[in-house]
């Protein structure tokens, strides 16, 4: 342990801390406030709760934050766990019955969604923000079609399968721990390389001989697989469809993303601190609910948290170019000859 | 581009296509996109004849509806026309536009035609939200989606916990006969739409605030070398497109004569569909409000339209996805190719 400690701590007196460090200094803020606010915080119970409710942002979370290494954005991410939510409910009677090989089309389609992004972003070129806002509508439609108002149900034997216990653990946060070491994995495969180099900078990338269009398309497919496999648990955990879009789900994912310390451009970040970024929020939500906050005011502290996150980032940039702008002023005045009459 | 119809004799008529396609090319070559407006414009009016045909639009109050909900649409796509054209994107629409129509419905209650100064402050306030949307991005440069999607959330953290969830208040009545009036057989709010149009347009095309936009939305440094003062300009394309989101709030809560929590909620996507549909980059300083104009047209259509139908209203949302993929394609290739 004390080489680790010892890296992390020249990193950050070099001025260039891990970017999961944030997100773990908050997260230990709010495990602290979270234990002494609610009652039995720490019970098996809660813990499930808390398990079950993150699940599902995390898991999503983390396929975003691969898109976002790569340099896009992802919009779909909610309407894909609409459209696979109902999918699962009004389908999987069509699939024998199995949950198994059900389980296994809902990540095939997840996959097989953000492959077709991939391919308008990575073949057809297509800004990834206006790909995913027409897959957006399509799944939202497509969605609606299968199921025009929440209901439906899935055997109890699937929702234990997956917000159930596994042995001393809740499901949920097992199968958070398996998409972990999955993305883990993928990192340290070529393809996590590749992923990096795109998102921060694609051309030199390509120069390099990394197959820049293939590597998207296998971002936003893997990224779709994680959407497939949080449907699975979203599912699960309502045991129930329902083919509205959750926006402030939306919301919470780019926010779970940036306290985990990935950076909007792409080439940086990773997928646990979204993880954690994830039950930070939940956390923090429970404790709102705690303290008698009604859940009409946790939009606006979600709001708060998120400009609050990227402030300091933004405050020291604009200090800095406060600065240099005092410093080369001269310089600007002189070249601006021409241009704008 | 036929030659058909009146030919006073061949030579005059060969040269009239020589000098219309010559002036064509001329016209292509200062505006790029103008392949993407007079297409988006046209299928628009195919759409609406083949509705027509079809015996789906069956009357005319149909077709009236479809272009008064259609002007809505546009006027909210002005607002996120500005910012992608100045290089930024604005999520925060859905409850700008709540926020606002409550807020003059609240104040309005049911006073009458006390109510005008109920708009005004309203539209104070939507100026307010803009501004703030533009201190995050120029001044604290954070990124615009981080920006705009924070200040939506906040936004209707307020309108909820406000509202509890439950229409409130009224439209001040003069502002409910102005938008449910009509001139001779047209609505009102039809006028109001093709002089927004002309307003807009000119004003990006026209105007040095306009040039200023298209300047910050192709180089910011560029622009600021150039003397732009580039974080003024953004504030007020960030003010200029929550003024019009505003103002599509109130315009809407006077047709409707009433605001609702979830008002704003089908405007932030098919807005920026609108504004890519119309030939504007979504990578700023490119595109004009014609388009826009006409992609939001369009998608209304295509709305109205499918509603008429037998389809479910999910074909609608499938439909413009689609729609949506293709155009951009086809704007892209254009623009590799040419």
């Amino acid at each position: 342990m004390t080489p680790l400690v010892k890296r992390v701590a020249d990193r950050v007196r070099g001025g260039n801390p891990p970017p999961i460090l944030g997100s773990l200094v908050v997260l230990a803020i709010l495990l602290l406030v979270y234990g002494s606010v609610k009652e039995e915080a720490f019970s098996n119970f809660t813990l499930q709760e808390v398990a079950t409710a993150t699940a599902t942002l995390a898991i999503l979370a983390v396929g975003q934050t691969v898109v976002v290494i790569s340099g896009g954005f992802d919009f779909s991410p909610v309407a894909v766990l609409a459209f696979l939510n109902v999918f699962l409910v009004t389908q999987a009677d069509h699939l024998g019955g199995s949950y198994v090989l059900t389980a296994i089309v809902v990540v095939a389609i997840g996959a097989g969604i953000g492959a077709i992004n991939g391919i308008l972003v990575g073949f057809l070129r297509i800004q990834s923000i206006i790909a995913t806002i027409a897959m957006f509508f399509v799944l939202s439609g497509g969605a609606l079609a299968l199921l025009d108002q929440p209901g439906g149900s899935v055997p109890t034997d699937f929702s234990l399968a997956l917000s159930g216990e596994w042995g001393p653990i809740p499901a949920s946060a097992g199968v958070v721990a398996i998409v972990g070491l999955l993305w883990l994995l993928v990192k340290n495969l070529r393809f996590g390389r590749h992923l990096y180099a795109v998102g921060s900078n694609a051309a030199a990338a390509f120069a390099r001989g990394v197959p820049v269009r293939g590597t998207l398309v296998a971002t936003y497919a893997f990224a779709g697989l994680f959407y497939g496999i949080a449907a699975l648990n979203y599912t699960a955990a309502t045991a129930s469809g329902d083919p509205r879009i959750n926006f402030v789900l939306l919301v919470q994912l780019f926010a779970a993303v940036v306290i985990g310390g990935t950076a909007f451009g792409g080439g940086r970040g990773g997928a646990i601190g979204s993880i954690v970024g994830a039950l930070c929020l939940i956390l923090l939500e429970s404790v709102l609910f705690s303290v008698g906050v009604a859940s009409y005011y946790t939009p606006i502290v979600f709001g708060a948290v998120l400009l609050a996150v990227v402030l300091p980032s933004a405050i020291g940039s604009d200090v800095n170019e406060f600065v240099r702008r005092i410093l080369v002023r001269p310089r600007h005045t002189a070249a601006s000859a021409g241009g704008e009459g | 581009m036929e030659v058909g119809g009146a030919r006073p004799t061949d030579v005059t008529a060969s040269a009239t296509v020589t000098n219309l396609v010559g002036r064509w090319r001329e016209a292509l070559r200062r505006y790029p996109n103008l392949r993407a407006v007079v297409t988006v414009w046209l299928v628009f009016l195919a759409v609406f004849a083949l509705g027509a045909a079809l015996g789906w639009v069956a009357n005319l109050s149909q077709l009236e509806t479809a272009l008064v909900l259609a002007v809505f649409a546009l006027v909210v796509a002005f607002g996120q026309n500005v910012v992608i054209l100045s290089g930024g994107i604005d999520l925060s629409v859905p409850f700008t536009i709540t926020s606002v129509s409550i807020l003059m419905t609240e104040l309005a209650g049911s006073s009458g035609s006390q109510g005008i100064w109920a708009i005004l402050v309203a539209l104070a306030f939507a100026t307010a939200i803009g501004v703030w949307n533009g201190v995050w991005v120029a001044y604290l440069k954070v990124s615009p989606l981080i920006a705009t999607l924070g200040t939506n959330i906040i936004l209707s953290g307020v309108v909820l916990s406000y509202t509890q969830g439950k229409p409130i208040g009224s439209a001040p009545q003069p502002l409910i006969d102005l938008m449910t009036g009509t001139v001779g057989p047209f609505s009102n709010v039809l006028f109001m739409g093709i002089i927004f149009t002309i307003v807009a347009t000119l004003l990006l095309l026209r105007t040095t605030f306009g040039r200023r936009i298209y300047a910050i939305g192709n180089s910011p440094e560029v622009s600021y070398l150039s003397g732009i003062r580039t974080h003024a300009v953004t504030i007020a394309v960030y003010t200029l497109a929550s003024f019009s989101y505003g103002l599509a709030g109130v315009m809407l809560s006077g047709w409707n004569r009433q605001a609702s929590p979830l008002m704003g909620d089908p405007f932030l996507f098919p807005s920026i569909a609108a504004v890519v549909l119309g030939g504007t980059s979504i990578l700023g300083g490119r595109g004009n409000f014609v388009g826009t104009a006409g992609g939001a047209a369009l998608f209304t259509g295509i709305g109205t339209i499918l509603a008429a139908t037998t389809l479910p209203p999910s074909a609608r949302d499938i439909v413009i996805g689609v729609v949506l993929i293709v155009a951009v394609v086809m704007i892209q290739r254009e623009r590799v190719s040419g």
